[in-house]
């Protein structure tokens, strides 16, 4: 189980978090998601700062992130993912309720390897998170580090 | 003795007596029985007498009994005699009786004699037995008595011996005795006889009464005999037969025994254990071990001489152990019984072996011998042939042919698979296939293939064709091959048969064309040779060809050379020239010049002349050589001396013909042979030029010429003369009118010529030409004049009128004005003046224009403007006058209405400040206008200003532009529009706006200036108030703007929150929901209802929030201007919905529409809503109607509207109809968000046009969509 690698999931909308796990569990997804609230954790989660700087050290297979979010917001938190060494391949998918067109630009042009617009139906949100799931963190593969 | 006492006496040996006594009557029953029965029988006496003593007796001893009883007569005693009595136990006793018979009483003794007769018949039984053993015994038995004498001898030994039973009797033993054996025999006789102890057995030699030497074995023993004497009985057993086979098996051991040593196969033999006993020289040479090292070894711990292929099929050591065990065993073998493999031989090389096993079953038990021998040889030589056979079949199957080897009876033994693909029968069918079934029985073919199997076995091959028949029945011709092989004393067909059915076809086909040609060669009327290339002889002539050079009666000429026969004529050319051999057409061909057509003659033998038309060409085979020259030479004498003829006529005529103006013409086959010098003048040409041309040359119109070739051409068959006129066309291209008279010169036969006389018809033709025009021309100016025209004979009646005319005067046609005096239609008050001048016109004169008034039909009156003319016949006598009228009463009124507008002009240009003037520039000298005095302020009263004058008028810096026109050098050339001011010194400055035009008096030429010009001041101010406005316009216009934008950012600023903060909700929503459904425990109906609605009503709401933004975004939208064909834009729109119309009838009326400017896609959406939605709201129809079709056009705008016979709406709500998610219907009747309309409304309002909606319930709507040019 050890080498079965983590997703990370950055979500500040409790009833998002809610729905998002529990298509992760209908999807059969072995991987653990690492549930982070805002991008400031996100950042610490990743860079093993504040409350993560005792975290075992492992890189998430992906990380899924929102873009709408108090204090940084998605695509912050992206530019500075992509303009750190350790994670300039990372893979992050943006998860949105947004289908603004600029959010779609934007996030490409930061460098987001995917942009997935939560669907309003449920079943159809399961499907989505199952494709996401399956193709990031089984089927991907990044350069290793 | 007393009685008493004698009966006493009786009654105790009666009843004392051992045997049993009994006294019975006739019928046998038993009176009195003494006790000896019951103790013989077991029977008590109670059970005895009284009984038929029949019922005691033994079945089979019954009619035996009987009988005696019968045959004893009364006194008489009966014989003894025996019988069996069934005692009570069940077993029978044997009874011996003597009966008497004493009156009607018997008297019977009996006694027991069973024992008796039990050991009796044992006895016999035993002596029957031995005496048979001995009797029969295979061993000759013999008994002697002390003194040697034979006392018995059996059958055997006389069958030993060969002395008979009596010679036998008393001879003495030793006479049978061999010399060789008689000692010991005597001396083994003496001892036994003392009682020595010596071998019973021994093998003696006797000798047989024949003196033949026998071997027997001898048992002896002593007996006594009843008397107690010694007496020696022997048995002797023949064993010369098995002597000799133990002595003939010893030989043929050791004759196996060398056999198995020197035979040339391996051998092996192994017993019950396994182990080798036997292992010769060859299989030690064979397998390479020694026959030390293979004896009393284990077969299988052998094995290892067996290559590791072999091993590998035979399985491990312990598995050929048990099989071999177990084969031995059973006596069946469970290992191959025979087998080829490889070994590895002692020498290291790998030598093929062939092992044959079989199980021997011999005394000693089962064994298995193994014959093995090498085989490499025979292996190498196996592949070597095989490979051979490969070849061989590469070979067979390689032949493009059938490839076979029949055997000496016939059958085939050997084919390739051409057998099959070509006859159609299997490989297993051709195995039983006998040569004589490929051919019908006793049929042609057949008969072929005897013969040529004939001739085979004479000449050891043969070559024929024969039709074989294929397994389908059709049949195929073959060229069979066949030769005779012999292996190993065998005779054999082997051959090949080539299907040549098609290439005999061909063969056969060009023979036939060649017949076919030959003949039709030899019986064409038209003379023919055709010469060999290689050797110059003629290959082919026919009669017509010998007819024709007067050759007939000479020898054959085929095979002779030209030159052989050419004496009997000589070849001229037309001039007379003769030709040599070499030039002549046939030489010519067969070096490959083609000759055509070319006209010789010939001098026969007998002076004759005879014209012939010759052609040669050469005849080239595939490779395109020349093998035969070939030459035509159709007679045309006839033909010659015809023309010959016709030439002397026409020289003879041609003076007379040539002095003509006709042209005359002969035509043979349409073809121009000659024409006179008419002729030629009349169509410019000489006669070489179109000499044998097509007559079509001198036709201008092709059809005349087609007409003539038909029509034509069948009256002059008819010996009619045929006559048109036509337009001919001369050389230089100029046409003229031909009239043209043909004949032919013998109808009967057209092909000897027409002629023809032509004229020139021209000249003719244009008079009358010209009359028709001009006469069209007159009744066209009469028709179409505004004029009422009409003529009137002297005396006024109407004797022509146009249609004009009859018009004004209210008469419908012009021919109901014919003889109406003309009087009659004019005002009486007129009268005298229409008389007068109609004098006038007789007179001479040219009257008008006169005014009178016209009377119409309807009494109305018309003023008309009358001329007249006098009209002369051709004699140049008056005979009618012309009137010309026209109705002037409008006319009239306008000069009266001109006068009017000219003062109304003034006022107009004194109202607008529009003068107007014109200027001699040189004499400056001209006509102003008040209005010009009043703009500039000049004094009427002091005359024209002079150009100095005017000038001084205007502003200063605006005087140039005058002098400048009028100096301008393309001052003529248009109008100059130029604005100028006045001179602010004369008071406020006054703008004027000028048209100018120069023009020059071509007579003088002086410059005269016209010039119109307007005071323009108060417009002036206007605009520059309007600039004013504009610029004041512009900020505000950019101050809106940039609010817009301010409100564009937080529209998209709310249009974020709409998409982003809105869905958000709805989705918790819709997934809450479903989660918590799919926790619920069967739901009933009403849950699972609420469930679908929520989940309905989420979806609706996401639809909304969707298209709200996607609304939104239009908004912000920049429009893309391209060219769209919209009429295309609507069918492929209509093509999109087919779908979603499915089944239902919508007729579409699309009229033509023009190609707008405008945004592709958002124009495509506009119409894609309205076309959706006139779908939608038609559902209900049975026949829904669709129209999209342009409406009224403006200047600026097109419009469209797309119009259905649906359920229409309101009017009164039609304002709600284009409004964001306003809806007219019911949503669940009819689907949708409402934004649709909405959408349109934006885009065709950002395309600078408008929507409109008109609509009557259950009536239909229409929507009505302008968008600019």
């Amino acid at each position: 189980m050890e080498n079965i690698s983590r997703i990370l999931y950055v979500e500040d909308n409790i009833n998002d978090v809610e729905l998002t796990l529990a298509a992760f569990k209908e999807s059969n997804l072995i991987n653990h998601v690492d549930l982070v609230h805002d991008g400031e954790e996100a950042l610490d989660y990743l860079f093993y700062r504040g409350k993560y700087t005792h975290r075992e050290k492992s890189d998430p297979a992906f990380v899924l992130l929102d873009i709408k979010m108090p204090k940084l917001d998605g695509i912050e938190v992206l530019k500075i993912i992509r303009s750190s060494e350790e994670y300039k391949n990372l893979p992050v998918v943006m998860l949105t309720s947004s289908k603004l067109e600029t959010d779609v630009y934007k996030s490409y042009e930061t460098g987001a390897n995917g942009f997935v617009v939560k669907p309003i139906d449920f079943n159809e949100f399961i499907t989505a998170i199952k494709g996401i799931g399956y193709f990031w963190a089984i089927l991907n593969t990044t350069p290793n580090k | 003795m007393k009685k008493q006492d004698t009966e006493n006496l009786y009654l105790n040996f009666f009843n004392h007596s051992v045997d049993l006594l009994c006294i019975t009557d006739n019928e046998g029953t038993l009176i009195k029985v003494n006790p000896q029965w019951p103790k013989t029988l077991g029977y008590n006496l109670a059970e005895l007498e009284g009984k038929k003593i029949t019922e005691f007796i033994h079945p089979e001893d019954k009619d035996k009994t009987l009988a005696i009883f019968n045959n004893t007569k009364i006194g008489n005693i009966s014989h003894i005699y025996i019988n069996r009595y069934k005692s009570k136990d069940g077993l029978y006793k044997v009874l011996e009786w003597e009966s008497c018979r004493y009156g009607k009483l018997w008297y019977s003794t009996a006694h027991d004699v069973t024992e008796r007769i039990y050991v009796e018949q044992k006895l016999k039984e035993s002596e029957d037995k031995y005496r048979s053993i001995v009797e029969n015994s295979l061993a000759a038995i013999f008994t002697i008595d002390e003194n040697f004498r034979f006392i018995y001898g059996n059958d055997e030994l006389c069958n030993v011996s060969g002395y008979s039973k009596k010679e036998l009797a008393g001879m003495d033993f030793r006479k049978l005795i061999s010399p060789a054996s008689l000692e010991i025999v005597t001396d083994r006789y003496i001892r036994r006889q003392k009682g020595e102890k010596i071998p019973q057995r021994y093998e003696i030699e006797i000798i047989c009464k024949n003196g033949q030497k026998r071997i027997a074995e001898m048992l002896v023993s002593v007996i006594k005999d009843s008397g107690g004497k010694p007496r020696s009985m022997g048995q002797l057993i023949d064993i010369t037969e098995s002597k000799k086979s133990e002595i003939a098996l010893k030989e043929s051991e050791s004759r196996l025994r060398s056999f198995i040593d020197e035979s040339s196969e391996g051998i092996v033999i192994i017993n019950e254990e396994g182990v080798i006993e036997e292992w010769n020289k060859s299989a030690e040479k064979t397998i390479g071990i020694g026959r030390n090292q293979a004896i009393n070894k284990k077969w299988w711990d052998l094995y290892y001489f067996m290559h590791p292929s072999a091993k590998l099929k035979n399985g491990s050591k312990s598995i050929l152990e048990k099989k071999v065990k177990e084969s031995i065993k059973t006596g069946i073998l469970q290992v191959p019984a025979s087998g080829e493999f490889q070994i590895i031989h002692k020498s290291g090389k790998i030598r093929h072996i062939s092992q044959t096993l079989f199980i021997i079953k011999s005394v000693k038990g089962n064994r298995i011998a193994g014959i093995i021998t090498d085989i490499t040889d025979r292996k190498n030589a196996e592949d070597e042939l095989k490979r051979s056979r490969l070849l061989t079949d590469a070979l067979f199957e390689s032949i493009p042919g059938l490839v076979y080897i029949y055997n000496q009876k016939g059958k085939l033994i050997k084919w390739n698979q051409r057998h099959i693909t070509e006859t159609g029968y299997s490989a297993k069918e051709l195995q039983n296939k006998n040569i004589w079934d490929w051919f019908i029985p006793g049929g042609a073919d057949t008969k072929i293939i005897k013969t040529a199997r004939k001739r085979i076995l004479k000449e050891g091959l043969s070559s024929s064709e024969a039709y074989l028949t294929k397994k389908n029945g059709e049949k195929a011709l073959y060229l069979f091959n066949t030769a005779l092989t012999k292996i190993a004393g065998e005779r054999y067909y082997a051959g090949v048969g080539l299907d040549i059915t098609e290439s005999k076809k061909a063969h056969e086909e060009l023979e036939y064309t060649k017949t076919i040609l030959s003949a039709a060669f030899m019986q064409t009327p038209i003379p023919m040779v055709l010469v060999n290339a290689e050797v110059n002889r003629i290959m082919l002539t026919n009669d017509a060809a010998a007819e024709f050079l007067g050759i007939k009666d000479e020898p054959k000429k085929i095979g002779k050379s030209l030159s052989e026969i050419k004496p009997s004529w000589r070849d001229f050319d037309e001039n007379g020239n003769e030709i040599p051999l070499l030039e002549m057409p046939l030489a010519k061909a067969l070096k490959g010049i083609e000759t055509k057509g070319k006209e010789f003659y010939i001098k026969r033998k007998d002076g004759s002349i005879r014209w012939e038309s010759v052609s040669s060409s050469a005849v080239r085979n595939s490779r395109g050589e020349i093998i035969a020259g070939y030459l035509v030479f159709p007679d045309i004498t006839e033909k010659k001396e015809a023309e010959q003829k016709f030439k002397q006529l026409v020289d003879l005529q041609q003076t007379i013909l040539d002095t003509t103006n006709f042209g005359i013409l002969y035509l043979k086959n349409r073809k121009i042979q000659w024409g006179n010098r008419a002729f030629y003048n009349m169509y410019g040409y000489e006669h070489d030029e179109i000499y044998n041309k097509e007559v079509s040359v001198l036709y201008a119109e092709p059809p005349d010429y087609k007409k003539v070739g038909n029509l034509g051409y069948t009256l002059l068959a008819k010996g009619d003369v045929f006559t048109d006129e036509m337009k001919a066309l001369r050389k230089d291209g100029d046409r003229f009118w031909a009239t043209i008279h043909g004949k032919a010169i013998d109808p009967l036969n057209i092909n000897e010529g027409t002629i023809w006389v032509i004229m020139d018809t021209t000249e003719q033709r244009l008079a009358t030409e010209k009359l028709r025009e001009s006469e069209e021309l007159y009744r066209k100016l009469a028709e179409t004049s505004p004029y009422g025209i009409f003529l009137t004979d002297l005396k006024g009646n109407v004797i022509f009128c146009n249609r004009q005319m009859a018009e004004l005067i209210g008469y419908e046609s012009a021919d109901s004005m014919l003889n109406v005096n003309a009087l009659d239609v004019i005002d009486p008050d007129d009268h005298l003046c229409v008389i007068t001048e109609a004098k006038k016109l007789l007179s001479n004169q040219n009257s008008g224009p006169e005014y009178f008034t016209y009377l119409r039909k309807n009494n109305t009156r018309f003023t008309g403007e009358y001329y007249g003319t006098l009209i002369h016949d051709s004699k140049g006598m008056p005979y009618a006058m012309m009137g010309m009228v026209n109705d002037v009463t409008e006319k009239k009124k306008a000069e009266e209405a001109l006068l009017k507008s000219e003062e109304y002009l003034a006022l107009a240009q004194q109202t607008a400040k529009i003068g107007n003037l014109e200027l001699n520039i040189e004499t400056e000298t001209g006509y102003f206008s008040d209005q010009f005095y009043k703009l500039f302020g000049f004094n009427k009263e002091e005359g024209p200003p002079k150009l100095n004058q005017f000038l001084k008028a205007l502003h200063p810096d605006d005087r140039h532009i005058i002098i400048e026109t009028v100096a301008s050098e393309n001052r003529y050339d248009h109008s100059w529009t130029v604005n100028y001011r006045s001179n602010p010194e004369h008071g406020p400055i006054r703008y004027f706006h000028s048209i100018t035009r120069m023009l020059c008096n071509p007579v003088d030429k002086s410059n005269t200036l016209f010039a119109t010009i307007q005071d323009i001041t108060e417009q002036k101010k206007a605009e520059e108030e309007i600039i004013k406005l504009n610029l004041e316009l512009e900020k505000k216009v950019e101050e809106r703007t940039r609010k817009l934008n301010e409100l564009n950012k937080d529209l998209e600023a709310f249009a974020y929150s709409v998409s982003h903060d809105l869905r958000a909700p709805v989705r918790h929503i819709d997934g809450f929901v479903k989660m918590m459904f799919s926790r619920l425990n069967k739901p009933d109906d009403t849950i699972t209802n609420y469930f679908s609605k929520i989940t309905s009503a989420t979806e609706r709401m996401s639809d909304m929030i969707d298209s709200l933004l996607s609304f939104s975004r239009l908004g912000r939208t920049v429009l893309k201007f391209t060219d769209i064909d919209l009429e295309q834009m609507i069918k492929e729109i209509i093509e999109l919905f087919k779908p979603d119309i499915g089944k239902r009838i919508i007729i579409w009326k699309i009229s033509s529409l023009p190609i707008i400017k405008g945004d592709k896609n958002l124009i495509k959406l506009v119409f894609e809503n309205l076309i959706s939605n006139a779908i939608k709201y038609t559902t209900g129809k049975n026949e829904a109607i669709v129209e999209i079709a342009a409406g009224t056009e403006t200047e600026s705008h097109y419009e469209f509207f797309v119009k259905d016979n649906g359920t229409g709406f309101d009017m009164n709500y039609s304002g709600k109809l284009f409004g964001v998610f306003q809806r007219l219907h019911d949503a669940e009747e009819y689907d949708g968000i409402g934004i649709g309309l909405a959408n349109v409304k934006q885009i065709v309002a950002k395309h600078g046009g408008t929507v409109r909606a008109e609509g009557k319930i259950n009536e239909g709507a229409v929507f009505y969509v302008t968008l600019p040019k």
